[in-house]
């Protein structure tokens, strides 16, 4: 297989095989094999929560009543209504070097088949990635695991002063379009 | 005439929290109450500092003739020019807050809804004309640029959403 495979989209499966051996050009741990799951899922959810298709495009506009329901502006298209589908990918490893990245079968998966193939609803493309070349950031960050210890993602939360030290010291608003009422 | 709130240091945020937590800062983008709490605080900003002088006569004379038979806002002085007659314009500005999620941002704009007719003494007056083009016309031709925001609302505005953040976070 490929080092990428396409991405499968069928009513019974969503998923894509990645052969991380040819990858990293090594056989990878499975300590990796978890690292490259979680961030390429990761850049696969940041990409569609910030309203991008696989190609990097902007998704098909919601409607505008269905905008209006949700409370959102026509172009603000994140395929996130509770958040379920997106949350529900799932890591398989059936194959030593090959690590299978797959929706939860039932309602997510076709749920995600309708948006990706446009069955039932506008072609809103989101699962997978094109090629070797869109993960080569997630490569960098498996490979320079190769020895070293994962941290926990996350572990800075459970510190709930720093949690809110976090927010104020790296959170900022900015007003645009209002006047200072000064001038 | 679009405003937006837009919160910066979502990304390098997001770098230190698992995809779980990342889909819902999205849903945060879409919470009604939070919303309406920065439309609120807008909306109370404009009606409190906003101050446009006085009318000329012929706004006046308008005035005094039908401030006697609408329900002015709160807000509404004969003297003073605010953007505020009835009020309607700006409720409709604090209920149109919608979450841009893509952006991590808030639009604040009126929308396109029907402004209300006006009463006058032998019934309504006017036709019903969309929020957003009163806006332009008191924006654009006018001058009357209501869409202004005080820096302790800007605070305001600023502490609910990283006390929403936190809420969601912790």
């Amino acid at each position: 297989m490929a080092a990428v495979n396409q991405p499968k989209y069928s009513k019974r499966e969503v998923s894509q095989k990645f052969n991380l051996k040819q990858l990293l050009g090594y056989e990878p741990s499975e300590r990796q094999k978890d690292l490259f799951f979680e961030l390429a899922v990761n850049k696969m959810v940041q990409r569609t929560a910030q309203g991008n298709d696989i190609n990097g495009k902007k998704f098909t506009q919601y409607s505008k009543e269905y905008a209006q329901t949700k409370g959102v502006s026509r172009s603000a298209v994140d395929l996130i209504l509770k958040g379920d589908m997106l949350d529900s990918n799932q890591k398989e490893t059936k194959q030593k070097n090959i690590l299978k990245i797959k929706v939860k079968e039932g309602v997510e998966t076709l749920k995600s088949y309708n948006h990706n193939v446009g069955d039932k609803l506008p072609t809103r493309t989101y699962f997978g990635f094109k090629n070797e070349k869109d993960l080569s950031d997630v490569i960098d960050e498996v490979d320079s695991r190769k020895t070293a210890e994962t941290s926990s993602p996350g572990a800075l939360l459970r510190d709930l002063a720093l949690l809110r030290q976090t927010i104020n010291e790296t959170v900022d608003v900015n007003f645009t379009g209002f006047d200072d009422g000064e001038s | 005439m679009m405003a937006k709130v837009e919160i910066k240091g979502i990304q390098e945020l997001a770098k230190k929290l698992n995809r779980d937590l990342r889909i819902k800062l999205n849903i945060l983008f879409r919470d009604k109450v939070l919303r309406e709490n920065i439309g609120k605080i807008i909306v109370a900003d404009i009606k409190d500092k906003v101050n446009f002088g006085q009318p000329s006569e012929a706004t006046l004379k308008w005035r005094k003739r039908y401030d006697k038979t609408n329900t002015t806002d709160r807000a509404y002085s004969r003297g003073r020019l605010n953007a505020v007659f009835t009020g309607e314009l700006m409720k409709d500005l604090a209920s149109n807050v919608k979450g841009v999620p893509t952006i991590s941002a808030f639009e604040v704009q009126n929308s396109d809804k029907l402004h209300k007719r006006y009463k006058g003494k032998n019934g309504s007056i006017g036709k019903r004309t969309p929020f957003s083009t009163i806006s332009k016309h008191l924006i654009d031709d006018l001058g009357y640029d209501y869409l202004q925001l005080s820096k302790e609302a800007r605070e305001d505005i600023t502490n609910i959403i990283k006390k929403e953040l936190y809420k969601l976070l912790r």
